[in-house]
């Protein structure tokens, strides 16, 4: 028995001795490393620790006034009809634009795919032009197209008699948060597009041409044969798409900054309202606003494990069909 | 039933000229290979007959129709694609009997045709089975009964065995002109760059090449009687030999008596393995050293090159001992094949035996 303790020993020496020689021998790789994992480290890994601590502080974010309060900020939280709302609000504004986007950029990738449609990397240049278009010329340009006083888009709808009176698309708070759940559609349909386009590319030229030479109607082909091929990615797409539906904080804030009466306030506007913003005669609370990121960040934590289970599936039921 | 019938066909992609002006005559029940190097246009040529690709001009008629504006279903053939284009989410049974099921014939007639086509093809066993479930040579079958299930008038094959291993390769082969026994009366047109696939299965053998017609023919047509140096090289495994001559005179100053009307013409003669006749020193036509020894077990084939650095191949029975760098000199006998400066084939001309000068 001493004498397997000391092999143990010695093999874990080795081992030990192995991994410092292996790490020496590329020192240079490491110290290459160096910059890149200090700002990763201040700019994203630190802040990420310090919101957990900044949540168990009840502070205004400047001065020496923190004070530790424990759960108290989470306590408070969950007693905040605001909190909720903008909870809400948020995975609303995910239901809502996901299943569009994705069901859009399909129809639009299935159309595009097709090589002999001509002009269609013009099509698809041009549906892709809003994704790399800055948010903040995007937010001018549509405030600026659905304003209820001479836009564009009120113009049309009064003279083809549509509405009756301009719609307020923007400032009304029945329908702010669906306003900006289209605008977001129709500027990140692109890179649903992209994805489907990509996912299309794994149904080869030839079951098409087998389809063709069997009579089967480009319908059928579709639902019997594209679909089924693709619809493992239809889960990571949808995953991707859900999360980036959380992040919509610019495009709010350069539009209805969470207005009318809140209507549009997500979680990213309500964090940023409650540290940096708060209405005249409050003070900022950044103890509280860390909390509040801190449970949103959770949440999506929970999808975005449910998107790496989705991927690993994906993946090996890819390598399984090969 | 029905053959097939190209006529002045030509294709275009954009500006490149790939089929040039293609003619060519599929009887009924026939089993026709096109052959050829890879690019030639082989895949072209029968994805326009399928109706895969258009023809630029010229007709194609199948069963005496011209099918130049019809749908590729409309058409009557079947495809079998070199990478059998299976349908990866769905089982066998379903892989073949889709494209019916799709055209609204009933259920029950779908599952009679397929366990029919399965029965032929032996792969009843597999009918459960996706085809990430099947070997190659499985799949492979599969695809074969999914054009069976289609009651084509033509088959067309774009190189079916490509991708299975050399053993599985001999083996389909006898499988598919078993199948066309069977199938009594299906045209088949098969394009392979394998000329001993060509030589084994076709009854009649197309040689493309650049997107022309080479020549047509029955395989030992062509093995005997090739029209040019490139069909001559082309068909029949070793390649032949060729010698460049001038006037009869061999590179090494050697003279052959060549007779006959047309002999002046005479730039290159051809002659296959087993026409190279070892002979006494001296007395031989070509003088060559052998450069590597094949051993088939029964035939040997020994590669030698001549003094002007060319490859010949001669044919020897099993275990003759022939070392290497032997020097041997040789005979011409059997069909020796002369070809003009063009490559074309010359008709009378003859070799006098026995019909060598001495290099001065
Ligand atoms: N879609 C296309 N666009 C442009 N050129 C093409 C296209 N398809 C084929 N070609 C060209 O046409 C020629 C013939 O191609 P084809 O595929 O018919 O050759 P092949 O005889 O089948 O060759 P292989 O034995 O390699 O399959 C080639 O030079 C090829 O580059
Ligand atoms: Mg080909």
């Amino acid at each position: 028995m001493a004498v397997n303790h000391e092999v143990a020993a010695s093999v874990k020496l080795t081992r030990t001795d192995r991994l410092a020689a292996r790490i020496w021998k590329s020192r240079l790789d490491y110290a290459f490393l160096i910059p890149g994992l200090l700002v990763f480290g201040a700019f994203i890994f630190w802040p990420m620790i310090a919101s957990f601590y900044y949540s168990a502080l009840n502070w205004t974010g400047f001065g020496e006034n923190a004070e530790f309060v424990g759960l108290a900020n989470y306590r408070e939280l969950l007693q905040d009809e605001f909190f909720y709302a903008a909870f809400r609000r948020s995975f609303a504004f995910m239901l809502a634009t996901v299943p569009l986007q994705m069901i859009l950029g399909l129809i639009l990738a299935i159309v595009l795919n097709n090589k002999l449609l001509r002009l269609s990397t013009l099509f698809r240049a041009m549906i892709f032009l809003p994704v790399v278009s800055p948010v903040a010329v995007i937010a001018i340009v549509m405030v600026l197209m659905l304003s209820p006083f001479n836009g564009p888009i009120n113009g049309f709808l009064l003279d083809a008699h549509l509405v009756d009176r301009a719609v307020d698309f923007l400032g009304s708070p029945q329908i702010a948060l669906w306003t900006l759940a289209g605008i977001f559609v129709w500027k990140w349909t692109g890179i649903t597009l992209i994805y489907w386009l990509a996912a299309l590319q794994t149904v080869p030229a030839e079951l098409y041409e087998a389809a063709k030479l069997d009579d089967v109607k480009t319908r059928q082909v579709i639902w019997h044969i594209v679909l089924p091929m693709i619809a493992p990615f239809a889960v990571v797409i949808g995953l991707i798409s859900a999360i980036a539906a959380l992040n919509v904080f610019p495009l709010i804030q350069a539009t209805t900054q969470g207005g009318p009466f809140f209507s549009t306030e997500v979680m990213e506007v309500y964090i940023f309202r409650t540290a940096f913003a708060p209405a005249s005669g409050q003070f900022p609370r950044l103890g509280y606003a860390s909390a509040a990121g801190v449970l949103f960040g959770l949440s999506i934590m929970v999808l975005t494990i449910f998107q790496a289970i989705a991927v690993r599936r994906t993946r090996r039921k890819e390598a399984e069909d090969v | 039933m029905s053959g097939v019938t190209l006529r002045n066909v030509k294709k275009n992609f954009g500006s490149v000229e790939v089929i040039r002006d293609v003619d060519i005559t599929i009887e009924e029940g026939e089993f026709c290979v096109f052959v050829g190097p890879s690019g030639c246009g082989k895949s072209t040529l029968l994805r326009m007959i399928a109706g895969l690709e258009e023809t630029t001009s010229g007709t194609i008629e199948i069963g005496g129709r011209i099918v130049n504006d019809l749908n590729p279903s409309q058409r009557g053939t079947a495809m079998v694609f070199q990478t059998y284009a299976l349908y990866p989410h769905m089982t066998v049974e379903r892989n073949m009997g889709f494209g019916l099921l799709m055209n609204g014939v009933s259920k029950s007639l779908v599952k009679e045709k397929v366990a029919k086509a399965a029965r032929i093809l032996q792969i009843e066993k597999l009918l459960d089975r996706k085809p990430k479930q099947l070997s190659g040579g499985q799949r492979q079958r599969v695809a074969i009964g999914r054009a069976i299930v289609r009651d084509p008038e033509v088959f067309l094959f774009d190189e079916p065995l490509s991708n299975l291993d050399a053993e599985l390769r001999v083996a389909t082969r006898l499988e598919i002109a078993k199948l066309h026994s069977q199938l009594r009366g299906a045209t088949m047109v098969y394009v392979t760059h394998d000329q001993v696939e060509a030589m084994t299965l076709a009854d009649k053998i197309v040689v493309l090449r650049d997107g022309r017609v080479e020549q047509v023919g029955a395989p030992m047509d062509l093995y005997n009687n090739p029209a040019n140096v490139f069909v001559a090289g082309f068909i029949g495994s070793p390649k032949m030999n060729f010698v460049d001559v001038n006037h009869g005179q061999l590179p090494d100053g050697r003279v052959l008596r060549l007779d006959g009307p047309n002999a002046a013409s005479v730039a290159t003669i051809g002659f296959r393995s087993d026409s190279l006749k070892p002979a006494d020193q001296g007395n031989g036509m070509i003088s060559a050293k052998v450069s590597v020894v094949e051993r088939l077990g029964d035939a040997e084939y020994v590669h030698f090159q001549t003094p002007w650095e060319q490859e010949l191949v001669a044919r020897f029975p099993p275990e003759a001992e022939v070392g290497l760098d032997a020097t041997f000199e040789f005979e011409l006998s059997g069909k020796i094949h002369f070809f003009d400066a063009n490559g074309r084939a010359l008709a009378n001309v003859m070799l006098a035996s026995g019909a060598v000068a001495k290099p001065v």
